[in-house]
């Protein structure tokens, strides 16, 4: 499947739109021109190996990075004219909930209103509904650093959808929940998309999180998008009919030890 | 083995050095500022040891004596910065863990971690204190084999510390219940700057400013003449080099026997405890790491009882209601965040008992300087604007300690700063807000309080007030600003990171701005304030006070360039 051709299956318009993306360390290029397109309201997966490029491209998308080259545009807002408006579209989740742990859950959440200039009333509103969403209410007086690591994850989801994002980007969203956290958060992704029109951007290992929640998978491997489409796409793509979304992504993403060599070498400029 | 340990080490320093997260103008501007610091440490010691020189009959004890207090307070600084400095490289460092499950012999460990330890704490003391003693020599007209005999000297000196420092700390994680090594930390810092200050009061330093405070030349030659104490090393150091200095015989090859001798056989000894009791410190510092401390145990006995006051979640809900559809500040929210977070943080209460005893040590010592000055040496001009300068330095270190730091400190949690919907001048902006209010109001209360002392006339206590103002202003935005030019978001210990290669380039910086200020106000100051007192004023001109004016109007300038520069900087990493 050629990036051109992304957004042929989409049913909304594209909330992200990515342009020649690029990303250099040095001499490293970590993404390389990338092109892609996830449109409102769905559950976008964005796979790979160790080392492929997704968190880059997850953190130039929340601001997190700058681009070396190319553009990203998050609901039309340009990220690097306009980074302060493109990032109140947007909510991030890192994989490790670092969060200030000497605040209360209370305070933390106020902060990030008070960030996002929410006016008081609405802050006190969806505090109010996040705490009792994420099943946090008891804690909300609470220093965060009493709270266990899965506790620590549910205070980022209800900081990130506190201000209500259009795009939530997510990286690793299930590292540290218990059982009932990865229930409870992978239905939330489809509500969040199917129910309130968000686009929900996530990089994944699990691949059993990616099979059952997302409409749409991009496979990146050295800094470039390989695959993407839905899952029956990617199935024909790969030649594994009637596999599932593991045999599919080994399948996409195998290659020989010559070619390994050589893709690291052009990352490294030694072409 | 321990040439690999060492040789990893230096490689990560290279490879720290050679980092494109890093400005390619590091160094250079590390050794130019330098260059100049130390030149300007040469001239003023130079000119008090040529002083010094020309108070007779008693000149050369005078020099005598106020390098026996050079050593003294160097040896107490590496004492101090030794025991922080083994703690970490021995117990809290984040490699341990790595190095701890691999099979490398306990001696070589220990050395490779000795080393390290001695350099780390040592290397300003040594870069910032040869100026010292080579100006000691220059104005005293030494020999050569002074300044050999000087290095010979220093190497045993700073290696003594950490020898002492090892085997205390192997004693108190082995000894005490883990939990508690941090209180026991506190506890000797405290007890060192105490030492410290006792040692050197006991010195009366201000007394050798001022010769005619004697009753008689025997009395001052007695008190000259003392030695300190057998015991201590920097009175060891003072045997073996005086006599070089004033090329009045050979060293006293005793003291050197046991400058040489001490840190060496302290080191074996350390060696061989460590073989046996490391593991079982390294382990308790471990469980230590993670549970409360005295001082948390306070902090969350304080958060308990203060509920009610503070209002739990629904009196907080109900007060954003109340708010109704204003929109909470962003600014405000980080300033409070930043103030919340360091209350809240317990490890940095003792820190500020530090600072209530500089400020009680500085007007102790300023009333003591207020005598001396009743003499020719300093004039009540030179008392004004020595204490002007000091006053600005206590600003410059306060702000080094407490702020420098602030960006640094957000560590893993900076992301929520980058992926929020504000700029990072507006983030710094929040964090110089947040913390320049303590830093004035310390500046101010030294400065009122040490005028009124002093009773100066009334303009000059409101000019000394506007100028530490306008310094307090501008050097929090610059250690705010240059602290997230220099960051350490991987280090937790505001200590270390306040005295990191970048918080030395603060701090030299921070003494420029300060010097320039007041040099631009002078003539205006002293003009007004002989027209205050009743007396001539001085010859001054339209020029200047439009150079006061720009001398008062430059640290607002530091401060925005500060800012912008850290923001710059930031962004550049991204």
């Amino acid at each position: 499947m050629s990036d051109d051709s992304a957004s042929s299956s989409h049913t909304g318009q594209p909330r992200v739109v990515l342009r020649n993306l690029v990303k250099r360390y040095g001499d490293f290029t970590a993404v390389d021109h990338l092109n892609l397109e996830a449109p409102e309201g769905q559950v976008f997966g964005v796979l790979g190996p160790n080392g492929a490029g997704k968190t880059t491209t997850l953190r130039m998308i929340t601001g997190l990075l700058q681009p070396t080259e190319g553009t990203i545009l998050v609901d039309g807002i340009d990220m690097i004219e306009d980074p302060t408006a493109a990032k109140r579209q947007t909510g991030f989740i890192p994989d490790r909930p670092y969060v200030y742990d000497k605040l209360t859950a209370f305070e933390y959440l106020r902060f990030i209103g008070g960030l996002y200039h929410m006016s008081a009333d609405k802050i006190a509103e969806r505090i109010e509904d996040m705490l009792e969403l994420f099943e946090l209410a008891e804690w909300g007086d609470s220093l965060i650093e009493s709270f266990s690591h899965g506790m620590k994850q549910r205070l980022v989801f209800a900081g990130a959808l506190l201000p209500e994002p259009r795009l939530m980007v997510i990286d690793e969203p299930m590292v540290g929940l218990d059982p009932q956290g990865h229930h409870l958060v992978k239905q939330l992704f489809q509500d969040l998309a199917h129910e309130d029109g968000l686009t929900v951007l996530l990089s994944t290992h699990t691949l059993e999180v990616a099979e059952d929640v997302c409409d749409q998978i991009v496979i990146i491997n050295h800094g470039q998008i390989i695959a993407r489409g839905t899952l029956q796409e990617l199935r024909i793509e790969s030649g594994a009919d009637e596999g599932s979304l593991e045999e599919v992504f080994l399948a996409l993403t195998e290659e020989s030890d010559e070619e390994r060599a050589e893709a690291v070498a052009a990352r490294f400029g030694r072409d | 083995m321990l040439s690999r340990l060492i040789g990893t080490k230096l490689r990560e320093m290279r490879g720290h050095l050679r980092s494109e997260e890093e400005s390619t103008l590091r160094a250079p501007l590390f050794f130019v500022l330098s260059a100049i610091f130390w030149a300007m440490l040469y001239r003023g010691s130079l000119w008090i040891v040529n002083q010094a020189v020309g108070i007779q009959p008693v000149g050369d004890l005078l020099v005598q004596k106020l390098l026996a207090i050079t050593f003294l307070v160097f040896l107490a600084l590496l004492t101090f910065s030794n025991i922080v400095t083994v703690f970490t490289t021995f117990y809290l460092s984040d490699d341990l863990q790595f190095l701890m499950s691999k099979p490398i012999p306990d001696d070589e460990l220990f050395t490779s971690r000795f080393l390290e330890s001695l350099s780390e704490s040592s290397w300003i003391v040594v870069v910032f204190g040869l100026p010292i003693f080579i100006a000691a020599g220059v104005g005293v007209g030494a020999p050569w084999g002074y300044y050999g005999m000087l290095g010979t000297t220093l190497i045993p000196f700073v290696a003594l510390p950490t020898a002492i420092a090892t085997l205390l700390a192997l004693a108190i994680t082995n000894l005490l219940e883990a939990t508690r090594t941090r209180d026991i930390l506190m506890f000797f810092g405290l007890i060192a700057f105490t030492g410290l200050f006792i040692a050197i009061r006991a010195y009366r330093p201000e007394r050798l400013l001022n010769p005619e405070s004697f009753e008689s030349i025997g009395q001052m030659l007695d008190l000259l003449s003392a030695p300190t104490s057998a015991y201590l090393p920097s009175e060891w150091c003072m045997q073996i080099l005086m006599p070089v200095l004033f090329n009045s015989g050979p060293p006293d090859y005793w003291d050197l026997g046991l400058l040489y001798s001490t840190p060496l056989a302290l080191y074996f000894i350390s060696a061989w405890c460590h073989r046996s009791l490391y593991e079982r410190g390294y382990s308790k510092a471990q469980e230590g790491r993670h549970g409360p401390s005295l001082l948390t145990n306070l902090r969350n006995w304080i958060f308990e009882r203060t509920e009610s006051l503070r209002g739990g979640l629904d009196e907080g809900v109900a007060s954003l209601r109340e708010k109704g559809d204003d929109a909470i500040s962003d600014l405000q929210q980080l300033v409070r965040k930043d103030q919340l977070v360091f209350l809240r943080d317990a490890s940095q209460w003792s820190q500020l008992l530090v600072v209530l005893a500089i400020m009680l040590i500085y007007l102790v010592n300023y009333k003591y300087f207020e005598i001396a000055s009743h003499q020719k040496l300093f004039g009540e001009v030179g008392l004004y604007y020595f204490n002007l300068a000091a006053c600005g330095f206590v600003v410059v270190a306060l702000a080094g300690r407490f702020l420098f730091p602030a960006v640094s400190l957000e560590g893993k949690n900076f992301w929520m700063i980058l992926q929020a919907p504000i700029s990072l001048e507006k983030f710094l902006t929040g964090k110089w807000l947040g913390a320049m209010t303590p830093v004035v109001v310390v500046g101010q209360f030294l400065i009122w309080t040490s005028n009124m002392l002093v009773q100066q006339n009334w303009f000059h206590c409101l000019m000394g007030s506007v100028i530490t103002l306008v310094i307090s202003i501008g050097i929090a935005a610059m250690a705010v600003g240059l602290g997230a030019v220099y960051p350490q978001f991987h280090n937790p210990n505001a200590a270390k990171i306040a005295s990191s290669f970048g918080a030395v380039i603060y701090m030299i910086l921070g003494m420029f701005v300060v010097l320039f200020v007041l040099a631009a106000t002078f003539h205006v100051t002293m003009h007004y304030g002989n027209l205050a007192s009743g007396e001539d004023g001085w010859n001054i001109g339209l020029v200047h006070h439009v150079v006061a004016l720009a001398g008062l109007l430059t640290p607002f300038g530091v401060a925005a360039v500060s800012i912008r520069l850290g923001a710059h900087a930031l962004r550049k990493r991204m």
